[in-house]
């Protein structure tokens, strides 16, 4: 297994909060408690359900519209969720119509529809935090009620 | 740890830990850290541990408070 060697750097009390936490808890070094407690962290955001910061940038996806078709659409991507403008009837290339649709990648499902790609982005933090918590495995996600919520505040 | 055990240390002093980790945890911590506008895997380990010490410590007083809570409920 490929290894990477680092260094963190500290001040003084941090570095003797986390030798005693790693002295408590029997670890053999302070860096090798110092990897556990950064995995740990990441684990329990997860399971708390916390919303995830999501890093978006401008890429193509392939989206499952109303009338079956399967077009190939651009728009913002941080996976496994993409935005595009549009709705669940088609893109919509140019103009100012606020319509800006959800899109859950691996399944190409659209999610739900917004006026603005902010409401659609603070969904996706939060269902993030859904996906995490399934191990980023599953085929699909259901979180029904969580997408109403965020409908309902949006309208 | 990069430092020796002394009688006392200046108040801003500083000091480095080193870390092994697998590539997979060093990407992870990686996109960690850029999505928290943080340079480097090693920033958001630091902060992680904090953040890691923070939450055990307020699990540990809570569950602490809840028992003497319910030590007085019974007596």
């Amino acid at each position: 297994m490929k290894t990477a060697s680092f260094t963190v750097r500290a001040t003084m009390p941090q570095s003797i909060a986390w030798k005693r936490a790693a002295d408590a808890e029997g670890f053999p070094s302070c860096g090798a408690w110092l990897s556990r407690a950064a995995d740990a962290y990441l684990r329990l955001r997860a399971k708390a359900g916390i919303p995830l910061p999501l890093a978006w940038h401008l890429g193509r996806f392939r989206v499952r519209l109303e009338d079956g078709t399967e077009p190939e659409l651009r728009g913002f991507v941080s996976p496994p969720f993409g935005i595009f403008h549009g709705s669940g009837a088609g893109p919509i290339p140019q103009g100012s119509t606020h319509s800006q649709t959800l899109v859950y990648l691996p399944g190409r499902r659209i999610v739900a529809t917004f006026r603005v790609a902010r409401q659609a982005k603070a969904l996706a933090a939060e269902l993030a935090g859904v996906w995490a918590r399934s191990g980023g495995e599953a085929e699909d996600i259901r979180a029904g009620p969580l997408i109403e919520r965020h409908e309902r505040e949006a309208t | 740890m990069s430092w020796d055990s002394k009688r006392s240390y200046p108040v801003d002093a500083r000091c480095n830990v080193s870390v092994k980790a697998t590539t997979f945890q060093k990407g992870r911590w990686e996109k960690a850290a850029k999505l928290r506008g943080m340079a480097t895997a090693g920033a958001f380990a630091a902060y992680a541990a904090d953040m890691y010490l923070t939450l055990q410590r307020a699990f540990e007083d809570a569950n602490h408070e809840h028992h003497e809570g319910l030590e007085r409920g019974v007596g």
